[in-house]
This record gives C-alpha cells, structure tokens and sequence, in this order.
C-alpha cells in the first residue's frame, strides 16, 4: 500500500452489511479507519462538513431511504467541492442499465456485494489496491466492476 | 266566251279553288250563272280565293258552299273535296250539320260573329270520320240593305298542337300515375329550383297538400338541425347540374322526423335543356338508428376494449416490475444467509459434527440454487423491461464472445463448437448474446456423458416463403439460424413445452437448471419479432431453429 492509511466512508442503511464490510476490513492487512452513515442525506452532510479533509474514498450503497446512492453520486459530482472525490459503488444488485448509468455519473468502481465472505474481502482489498489518489481519471468502462 | 272570260275577271288568280269555281256551271247551282252573281259574292269571293289565310264561305239562303286553297288541305283526301264546292251546308256538312247549323243560323239572325277556338268538330275526310281541332269565326257577310247574305268562315285547323298538348298530357298523366304509385317519396322542381310536384307518397307522408309543399314549403319539415346542410347540398349541386344523395330528418304526419335518403338529378328534356331536378326519397330511419346503434355499439365496444387494453399492459407492466423488484430484493436476505453461513463456516467449522458440516453444505447448495433461480428470473423479466435497439452484428462475434464466456464448461465437458455460414444479423445484441448463451449452455448441460458435445452453428437467408413455417411472412426476409447438439435430446411431443417458464423434462439431481433458459431464448425471439422451433429425439441430440427477420420491421 502507498499510502498507510486509508480514510473511507460506507454509506449503507443496512446493518449486518455494515458489520460484514467492517469485519472484513479486519481481516485485510490494511490500516483504514472507516465511517458509516446509515442514508445518503447523512452521507452529504458528513460530505458537506469534511469539506476540507474529504475522506479518501466513499462506498456507496444504492437503495438507501432519503437518498438513494444515485442521487448522491450525482449530487457529488455535481459540486465543484466534492466532485474529486472518488466512488465506489457497493450494492446488490447488478442491472446492467444502472451499472452504465452510474459509469456515465461518474462513479469509479462498482462493487457487486458477494454472498460469500472470502469474495467480500478478496473485493475490497483489490478496490483498496487499486490505490485511488484524489481525483483520478475513471477507468476504462471494461474495468468499472470489480470482479473476484 | 270572251264576255265570259271578262265576267270571270273578279275570279282570277286563286289557285287551285279559283280554278274549279271559274270551271263550275254554276248554272245548275241555287246561286245561278256568275253573270247573274251579285257584286257582293263576287267581292267576298275574289277575297276569299285569294287570302293565304283558310276561309270558307256559305252563300244565300240556300248556305252554298265556297272555299280557298288555304282550306282545301283541311279536306284531306278521299273526303268532300272537290264535291261540296256549290253544294248546299247541310249536303255538304250531314256529318256534323247539327253542331254547326245553331251556330249558321246565330249569324244569319243577325246576331254577332261567332269565335270558337280549339274546338273539336269531327268531320269525314281521308275515307272516314276523323277528329279535327278547329280554331274559327263565323261572321255575317252583309249586303246593302244591312241583310245578311251569308256567313264567311275564318278559320285554322289546330288538330296538330291539340294532339300535340294532348301527348304531352298524357305523358304528364302517365308519369303522376307512376309517381303517385312508387312508395318512393318523389318531388320535382323548376329552373327557378322551386319545387312543383311531390307524389302521393309524399304528401301522404307529410300529412301536407300539393299547395303547402310546393315552392319552398317543404323546407317546413325538414328538422331545423339538417335544414342548413339539406338547402346547401341542394343548390350546390342545383348551380353545377349535377346529381346528389343526402340525408335529412323530414316531419311526418303525425308529428315524428323520420330520416331520409334524398336522390335527385336534373332533369333534361330530349334535346338536352334542363328544366329542373327530379328526386326521390326512401324512408331510411330503421336502417340510420340500426347502423347509428351498431356504430355506438362498435364505439362502446372499443373504448372498452380499449380500456381493458390498457389495464391490461398496466398490469402487465405492474407484474413485470413486480417480478424484476420482487426478485431484485430476494437477492437481498439471500445473499445475507449466503455471507453469515460462509461466515460460520469459516470460524465455527472445526466445531461443527459431520452431520453438522453436510447439511451446512447442502443448504449452501440450497442457497446457491436460489440465487441462480433469482438471477435467471431476474434477466426474464429483464427482456421486457429493456430498451430495445437494433444493430447490424456479425452473428460470428457474437457466438465467439459466447464461447469465451463458456470457455471452462467447454473445456470441462471438451465440447467442440462448429460454426458455418454465419452472417450479418439484425439484432438487439446484448439480447441476442444471452440467447446464444443459454442455447449453448442448454446444449452442454443436455449432453451425453459418454460423448464429448458437438455443437454446430449454422444460418441462412430467405424468404418467407421458402424457409417452410407457416407463421412467417411469405413476402419478408428472413434469417434462418440453426443449433444442433449431439445430447440426449427430447421426445418431440414436449418440443412446446420445453419454453415454457419452470418447464424442465429432467430430476434436478440430473441436470441442473432452472427451467428458465428456453423460456428466456423464446421471449427474446419473440422480442426480434420471430419464431424458434424445437426439434428432437431421445438419445439423437436437439435442433433448435430460430427465424428472425433479415430487417427489423418499421413499425
């Protein structure tokens, strides 16, 4: 890893998600410190306050009440403040229409959430080493779902 | 004879009359020798002999007859002509002696001259009794002691024009006869587009006389919400002489507007001046309400069709993003029992007993099968909702980005796949790659396992017509593709069922499937606006054929 510690949020509204994505976080050799928010209006207030120590990277749930992710993701992208910051989506659904639509928004990575835990780890270790800096250019679209 | 010749003087000229009467010895006549003829005779007569105009004279007490070549053609042949000239009126005249003689004798009495027109006084000529029109007068020829010396006949036969009216009457009488005998409401009219004649059908109909329609009366029953357009058709097609239908609601006797079919044409005489239209109307009421009442019928019909159309697709629509949302959230609490048994697995493991550990295993399977069954659930109803777009793609690449797709189980199975003839295709593509897909791995999951699979891939182009199934368009183009395997097939009466969403012909243990693959092949034919076919024999592999068209349709 490049850089030592990793700084991210998980905007999810579901609980034993959050505890699988924690507990897996564990498990992998990296030093993270990891926030959650419970919906996306929780989401861009955390955003709005941390505007000048933006987490390093965000995992964005999309069915979420208040919110939804896509409407996060747009709001993001669409604030000169926050559009920097990179994206990844982490959901459990896998439409192919949506999956174009949130490339198109500008999110950097999709995340499709696995039934088995060892996938759990392997994929948010890969989109750990991915090693995303701050405003980086969007993948290829062949490279926008990680696959494990 | 020269005294003679002289005396005769006043009788020159007259033609034909004048010579007879010159050549008569009228010696043996009432009126004597012409040299004893009063002047008066000899005036009347040199008159009378030489006027273009039909003139008759009767002469004396005695009533002799005289007349001009004017008149003579009036006698017609074989008749009186040239015997009565000399003779006495009733001699001359038996035939109608008893009409005409009250009217001699008013004149000689000294009464006024008789004028008599077009009046019919039958009388023999041309070898029998003939009915002649006569248009005349009678007037006193006087003599110097104020005596009336006899009666001078102006006349003018008038038996022509008379028939001639008379025809006319007749036709006339004949044509109200029909008229007033067709059930058909008929009217006439004028030049003047004023209506003159309506038949008993239709004052009868009216409850109206002949006085009361005529003109412009009748426009009183026509229902004042057709009476506009009823005048307007009427002298548009008046003005360009031409023929017209319509239909009006017109008043009938008792009251109640009945609809009516009006047809009128102009009316043209033989030598082609038009003197007006003619028409005739049929009692169309039972018809117009039966056809209006049809026509409502059909309108209720198809807003309710309509209606149930569109609660129908809503339905539809609901119960596909039911299916799609239903299944998409499914994916949800499973995917949850999926992670915390993994995660059980993982930690407690060394705790479970063997039991413990094979039947955590087989609800894992379980699981796992559920998850396949949501997914293929999901990409069924996924082929609705989609958004269709053709593209023109080489079928090749598709079955080559197929075949990496199933790269292992190809390679697991040492499945050969051979592929002939394989075109340009106008698809909608991501469609059309899941439907290879699952054809091929159908194909691969029925094989024999005694027998490495074998998979051939061909297509055609063709008409309609020629490729055989008689659902297909004769006229279109289509392209024909076809999947064969070497597997263990299917009894050809299930070649229908094997569509058909949760079908499956085989134990699950056996081969693994969800009984959604075909369902899904199908749908996305059907969505390309064509037809698969399943052919198949136990133990003989399966051909599946699909017919799409060459072009997708316009519409």
């Amino acid at each position: 890893m490049a850089k030592s510690v990793h700084d991210l949020v998980l905007a999810d509204d579901d609980a034993d998600d959050c505890i699988f994505f924690r507990e897996a976080l564990e498990e992998i050799p990296v030093a993270v410190t990891l926030t959650t928010v419970k919906d996306g209006v929780e989401l861009m207030e955390l955003l709005t306050n941390r505007k000048e120590a933006l987490p390093d990277l965000v995992f964005l749930d999309l069915n979420m009440p208040r919110k939804t992710g896509l409407e996060c993701l747009t709001e993001i992208k669409a604030n000169d403040a926050l559009k920097k910051l990179p994206v990844i989506i982490y959901s459990t659904s896998m439409d192919r229409e949506m999956v174009n639509l949130l490339y198109k928004k500008g999110a950097h990575y999709y995340i499709r959430k696995p039934g088995e835990f060892s996938k759990l780890k392997e994929s948010i270790y890969t989109a750990l080493a991915l090693n995303i800096q701050q405003d980086p250019a969007q993948p290829a679209k062949e490279q926008f779902v990680i696959k494990v | 004879m020269s005294l003679e010749t002289n005396e005769m003087r006043f009788l020159a000229g007259g033609g034909e009359m004048g010579a007879l009467t010159r050549n008569k010895d009228w010696s043996q006549t009432p009126v004597g020798p012409v040299a004893q003829w009063p002047q008066l005779l000899r005036t009347t007569l040199s008159i009378l002999l030489n006027t273009r105009f039909p003139m008759f004279l009767w002469w004396g007490q005695e009533l002799i007859c005289f007349y001009n070549d004017a008149y003579r053609p009036s006698l017609g042949d074989r008749g009186k002509h040239p015997a009565i000239l000399g003779k006495r009126a009733h001699e001359a005249w038996p035939e109608i002696w008893d009409t005409i003689h009250p009217l001699i004798d008013q004149v000689l009495e000294g009464g006024e001259a008789i004028w008599r027109e077009d009046q019919l006084i039958p009388i023999y000529r041309n070898g029998g009794m003939e009915d002649v029109y006569w248009t005349f007068s009678y007037s006193p020829v006087r003599d110097e002691s104020d005596a009336v010396a006899g009666v001078l006949v102006t006349c003018h036969e008038t038996t022509d024009k008379i028939n001639t009216l008379k025809r006319i009457e007749e036709s006339e009488e004949r044509f109200r006869q029909v008229a007033d005998s067709a059930p058909a409401l008929i009217w006439m009219s004028g030049t003047d587009r004023l209506c003159n004649f309506f038949n008993k059908a239709w004052l009868r109909f009216t409850g109206r006389a002949m006085e009361q329609e005529s003109g412009s009366g009748w426009l009183e029953g026509v229902h004042p919400d057709d009476l506009e357009k009823c005048v307007g058709i009427y002298s548009s097609f008046f003005d360009k002489r031409e023929a017209f239908y319509m239909e009006y609601r017109l008043r009938r006797h008792d009251g109640t507007y009945r609809w009516l079919a009006d047809s009128g044409a102009p009316r043209l005489t033989p030598s082609g001046d038009f003197v007006g239209y003619i028409g005739a109307c049929m009692d169309i009421h039972e018809q117009k309400l039966f056809s209006e009442e049809l026509e409502k019928q059909v309108r209720d019909r198809t807003w309710e069709l309509e209606q149930k159309n569109a609660e129908l697709l809503a339905m539809n629509k609901e119960l596909q993003s039911f299916a799609y949302i239903s299944s998409h959230d499914l994916q949800e609490p499973l995917r949850k029992i999926q992670t915390f048994s993994t995660r059980i697995l993982d930690q407690e493991y060394p705790n479970l007993t063997e039991d413990g550990k094979d039947k955590f295993q087989r609800m894992q399977k379980a699981a796992k099968r559920m998850q396949t069954l949501i997914e293929d659930l999901l990409a069924y109803s996924r082929t609705n909702t989609e958004e269709r777009k053709f593209k023109t793609i080489n079928l090749g690449s598709i079955v080559e980005q197929v075949r990496e797709d199933l790269q292992e189980e190809l390679l697991e199975k040492q499945a050969t796949v051979e592929v002939l003839n394989l075109g340009e295709v106008s698809v909608i593509p991501f469609q059309f790659r899941q439907l290879i897909y699952n054809l091929l791995s159908n194909a691969l999951k029925f094989s024999k396992s005694t027998l490495a699979p074998h998979i051939t891939i061909t297509s055609e182009k063709g008409q309609g017509s020629t490729l055989g199934p008689e659902k297909l368009a004769p006229e279109r183009e289509y392209c024909c593709i076809r999947i064969s395997d070497n597997g263990i097939g299917f009894e050809q009466e299930y070649s229908e069922k094997i569509f058909e969403v949760f079908q499956r012909l085989h134990a699950q243990e056996r081969y693994l499937g969800t009984g959604i693959g075909l369902a899904i092949v199908k749908k996305i034919v059907e969505n390309h606006n064509g037809m698969i076919q399943a052919k198949g024999e136990p133990g003989q592999g399966a051909t599946f054929t699909i017919y799409i068209p060459a072009s997708p349709s316009k519409a």
